[in-house]
């Protein structure tokens, strides 16, 4: 095991840049599977037999199959029916599905774990289903969820290393350009302590919001 | 009386046992006694290593070229596969005990590994989409994307001497295959025979013409395996004396092997 003081130096401005393509990935699609499992779990509590079953089939599909499988598809598969995105796009859209189906699941479960007295409380105010989830359940069950969405935050920055695959130059693609280059080790560790820096950023905004959210029983 | 022998011979027993571990054997030894030449390369490189797709087996050029040493010094061989980027850290973690591929000599990989003589000339060669490219020089365009397998010689090659192409090197053959298939990247840069393969499996492809560059190939060991490195160093040398090195070319490539000097792979 290696660690040279000269090539993190010499390679800093790529791994600040593989850190930023990193962040970039990480943020809008933790924005676009947090947008997409919120609706899709709203969805999912509506009467409708079939919309409930699309709800089903696309979680079933996208949890039970890998990440790598679907990024796959999305970058060599979807080119072959004249569907062609940048390698960026390819990699937000394929986390995007993929998380948004675990946190579908989640709130999902929120929701259902809300008592059935609220659903009352608010139907005998003549609020409408809509009105009932829009601002008496849904918010509730966001809160509940956080630690578990902190949980998929983190588990999206680690699918973010995945994208080096598709010719994504994010961390772990700058610390395997490094030692391929050298067959020094300092990449791996570097890059291995920016993850956790994140991690650890992460985790404290995470615990923020729940204080700020917490609502004294 | 009698507990002074048994402890005696017990401190003997102990004394031998660890001679043998005390690094004695080199890697050689190692391999005999063990029964296997363990090589390491990236399954996929036709026509150097490869599993049939008719028979599943594990074949090539390379491959073969191994186990006719594996066979001459009495062991059976076992292959084992990684991603190219993986396959010089195999090497370094003894997980293998010689990296047998289409491996370039560079000076940046001899300071970490040991090459074996080259076992063969292989010029690098680009392949595209038909019709796209004329010539070698009009991949160097601001807008064109280039990919390769990361980590070989083909990645340093094209960013050096293609500045104002991108390179988006990419961890295996059939990836890089796929890139340019699903219009991922315009051009791949790769070996003669690989490219050749490739274009052979797929009519809407082409070899532009020309030669990136010349490139040699050649098995490499770990710096502390100089026995196994002397031995199938001569194994090259005796297999181009006898013919059985000439049969072998003319077996995978189907022209007479003429070499320009016998010491080498030329």
């Amino acid at each position: 095991m290696d660690f040279t003081w000269r090539l993190v130096v010499q390679w800093g401005p790529q791994f600040l840049e593989g850190l930023k393509q990193t962040v970039i990935v990480f943020a809008i699609a933790t924005v676009f599977a947090l947008i997409t499992g919120t609706l899709v779990a709203l969805v999912g509590t509506l009467q409708s037999r079939v919309v409930r079953a699309i709800c089903r089939v696309y979680i079933s599909i996208f949890r039970n199959s890998p990440l790598l499988v679907q990024l796959f598809f999305i970058f060599y598969g979807l080119p072959f029916i004249g569907i062609r995105f940048s390698p960026v796009v390819c990699g937000v859209l394929a986390i995007t599905l993929n998380e948004g189906a675990f946190v579908a699941e989640i709130l999902r479960g929120t929701i259902q774990a809300i008592p059935r007295g609220d659903w009352e409380a608010g139907a005998s105010l003549s609020l409408s289903r809509f009105q009932i989830l829009r601002h008496i359940v849904l918010p509730q069950a966001i809160r509940d969820a956080i630690p578990s969405l902190a949980g998929q935050a983190s588990i999206i920055l680690k699918d973010t290393s995945v994208l080096s695959l598709i010719m994504i130059t994010e961390l772990t693609r700058v610390s395997g350009l490094l030692f391929n280059k050298t067959f020094d080790t300092t990449g791996y560790i570097v890059v291995a302590g920016m993850y956790i820096a994140l991690f650890l950023i992460i985790t404290q905004l995470s615990q923020l919001l729940e204080k700020k959210l917490r609502v004294l029983r | 009386m009698r507990n002074r022998f048994f402890v005696t011979l017990g401190l003997i027993a102990v004394l031998l046992g660890s001679l043998s571990v005390i690094g004695l054997a080199g890697t050689l030894d190692d391999i005999l006694s063990s029964g296997e030449l363990v090589i390491c390369t990236e399954l996929g490189n036709v026509p150097w290593n490869y599993q049939d797709p008719a028979t599943g087996e594990v074949t090539g050029f390379t491959t073969e070229l191994v186990q006719m040493y594996a066979d001459s010094i009495g062991v059976d061989l076992v292959v084992k596969s990684f991603d190219w980027a993986g396959v010089i850290p195999a090497l370094l973690n003894n997980k293998a005990d010689m990296i047998a591929a289409p491996l370039s000599r560079t000076m940046t990989r001899s300071t970490k590994i040991l090459y074996t003589e080259p076992y063969i000339i292989a010029p690098g060669v680009v392949v595209a989409r038909k019709g796209e490219f004329a010539s070698l020089d009009d991949l160097n365009k601001s807008g064109v994307i280039l990919t390769t397998t990361s980590g070989s010689i083909h990645e340093e090659i094209a960013i050096a001497n293609y500045p104002n192409a991108t390179m988006n090197a990419v961890p295996t053959v059939a990836d890089h295959n796929a890139a340019l298939v699903a219009g991922r990247a315009d051009a791949v840069f790769t070996g003669k025979f690989v490219g050749e393969s490739t274009v052979e499996g797929n009519a809407n492809l082409e070899v532009l013409p020309g030669f990136t560059f010349m490139d040699s190939f050649a098995c490499a060991v770990r710096f502390d395996s100089f026995d196994l490195w002397t031995s199938f160093n001569l194994f090259m040398r005796l297999i181009k004396l006898d013919g059985r090195y000439a049969d072998l070319y003319e077996k995978w490539f189907e022209v007479e092997w003429v070499p320009y000097n016998i010491e080498t792979a030329n």
